[in-house]
């Protein structure tokens, strides 16, 4: 029973934390933009992220090693610090992007100025980061998130065209300008598979302790919670088809998002959806700023984790300091955080590969992994999204110049 | 220097953002005012709270002001006009909201014509 409860509340964390403000753009502007066309790609995406973050977690429980470990054994010094710097460099982007996100969600709650709320909110992050142990963290803002489900309900009540809806599951090239389709497609499989997600579940597998037992756990934490993650992306992306599409709105402002959920529903839709966005993407913030420190620290060999408090792990806290007050910085600037997302999301496409390739490599070892070692269904797809992950690392940069992200 | 070298780019790539062909810009119009209608109908509804319109209402209103120095055609500059003063009014006294919203949707399909 206290098994089932586990997996309940994992899954539950797992479908409220999934969503990010990455997610959030990225589906939302893609609905507005071609409808329901898109869909099939957040179907690749979610695919991916189960894929790999179910390795991830398999490996985490067989030999209590996280991601950054696994880089530094698998690559070397040299290929795991451009990895190292690569991930850092994301995972920095993702941080002020999420930080901005947080105070840009306070503003529209409360009215008052964005840069006294980025104050607030990184120093509400802090003391959450500071005094908050892992599974609090986990939880309270994965439920938190799950009121993003009310987009669920927005997308009901808008009356999309359900056979619309339904043929948007199939790939397809698309109608429209082909550049900015395929700069949607980059983008929606990348903001489901970026890296920091696969880092802090790892991560955070080693701080729960999981053995070989929790196996079931993670799978079905992946299966079901990312599955059902994956729900709100579509939920999303057929609000925005079904309201913003036929106005010829172009969203580029977080309020925008909240709107698609008022229309339909009225206010208690608007603050489920300011609510929802805010745990999420502060969620997201304290995931960014903690795969940073778990990287740094586990590359470099230092004591690292929650578990062992902040004066237990000294240079793994300061880590995350760093990490926040860098973030920081770089939103304080003024620099729009709906921009730092889009470009965060594009170089985290270029990271994908150097930060899967090593987790195949790994859990496809029988020598290391005994007979948790990777079947042929998780070889066959891990080999298959790799493949994807290469080709749009290529082509990431290029559509984002060419779709001047994705304006056309 | 890496990451200076990317804020720098996102900065650089806000201004491109903002479009320079007239028929981009009236299609940028045309969407901010439609959001505009859109948000107008949630007053009038009471679905948003006052907060929430005086802030997206005032995010709307930059995007214009964005725009503003580089329109060109005195069509464009026009419309882009009449949606800021309306959205104006919705940011400072939204006492009738159903009307303002038919302004803008008005304003709006001006700026899609314009973009044609």
């Amino acid at each position: 029973m206290k098994k089932v409860f586990s997996v309940a509340l994992g899954i539950i964390a797992a479908i409220g934390g999934f969503v990010d403000i990455g997610d959030i753009v990225f589906n939302v502007a893609a609905g507005a933009t071609f409808g329901y066309q898109l869909l099939w790609a957040v179907v690749v995406g979610v695919g991916g992220i189960i894929t790999y973050a179910e390795m991830c977690g398999r490996v985490a429980a067989v030999s209590e090693k996280a991601v950054f470990d696994v880089v530094r054994e698998r690559l070397g010094f040299s290929a795991g610090l451009v990895t190292l710097v690569a991930g850092q460099f994301v995972n920095l982007l993702t941080l002020a992007a999420e930080i901005g996100g947080v105070a840009l969600t306070l503003q529209l709650l409360s009215g008052l100025s964005y840069r006294l709320l980025l104050v607030l909110a990184v120093s509400a992050l802090f003391v959450v980061l500071w005094a908050m142990p892992f599974s609090w963290i986990e939880r309270v803002f994965g439920y938190g998130g799950l009121c993003l489900l009310v987009f669920v309900v927005a997308a009901i009540k808008l009356h999309p065209d359900w056979g619309s809806v339904a043929h948007g599951f199939v790939p397809s090239t698309g109608t429209g300008d082909g550049v900015v389709y395929a700069y949607y497609v980059v983008g929606l499989v990348g903001a489901a598979m970026i890296p920091y997600e696969v880092y802090f579940y790892s991560s955070g597998a080693v701080e729960e302790r999981w053995t070989p037992k929790d196996l079931g756990i993670n799978r079905a934490n992946v299966l079901i919670g990312y599955s059902l993650g994956g729900l709100l992306s579509f939920a999303l992306m057929i609000s925005a088809g079904a309201l913003l599409l036929p106005r010829g709105i172009q969203p580029d402002l977080l309020g925008t998002v909240s709107l698609v959920a008022a229309s339909p529903i009225g206010q208690l839709g608007l603050i489920l959806a300011l609510v929802g966005t805010l745990f999420a993407v502060s969620g997201a913030a304290i995931d960014s700023a903690f795969s940073g420190a778990y990287s740094v620290a586990q590359f470099f060999g230092w004591e690292w984790g929650k578990y062992r408090h902040n004066a237990g792990a000294p240079r793994f806290t300061i880590a995350w300091i760093v990490m926040l007050v860098l973030g920081f910085l770089i939103v304080v600037t003024g620099v729009d955080p709906i921009l730092v997302t889009e470009v965060s999301v594009i170089f985290a496409v270029v990271a994908l590969p150097l930060t899967y390739l090593p987790i195949l490599l790994v859990a496809n070892d029988r020598a290391y992994m005994g007979r948790n070692a990777n079947g042929v269904l998780a070889n066959f797809f891990g080999g298959l999204y790799l493949v994807i992950i290469l080709v749009i690392a290529v082509v990431a940069i290029p559509l984002l110049i060419a779709s001047n992200m994705g304006q056309g | 220097m890496r990451l200076a070298a990317i804020v720098s780019c996102a900065f650089l790539l806000s201004g491109c953002l903002v479009p320079s062909e007239p028929a981009k810009q009236a299609e940028e119009i045309s969407s901010i005012s439609a959001e505009g209608a859109l948000l107008a109908h949630g007053v009038a509804e009471d679905g948003v709270t006052d907060s929430f319109t005086r802030v997206h209402v005032e995010a709307l209103r930059k995007k214009l002001s964005e725009l503003e120095p580089k329109v060109q055609v005195d069509a464009v500059s026009t419309v882009l006009r009449d949606a800021d003063a309306a959205l104006a009014l919705l940011q400072d006294d939204p006492a009738a909201p159903g009307l303002l919203e038919l302004r803008l949707e008005r304003i709006s399909k001006r700026a899609e014509e314009l973009a044609k």
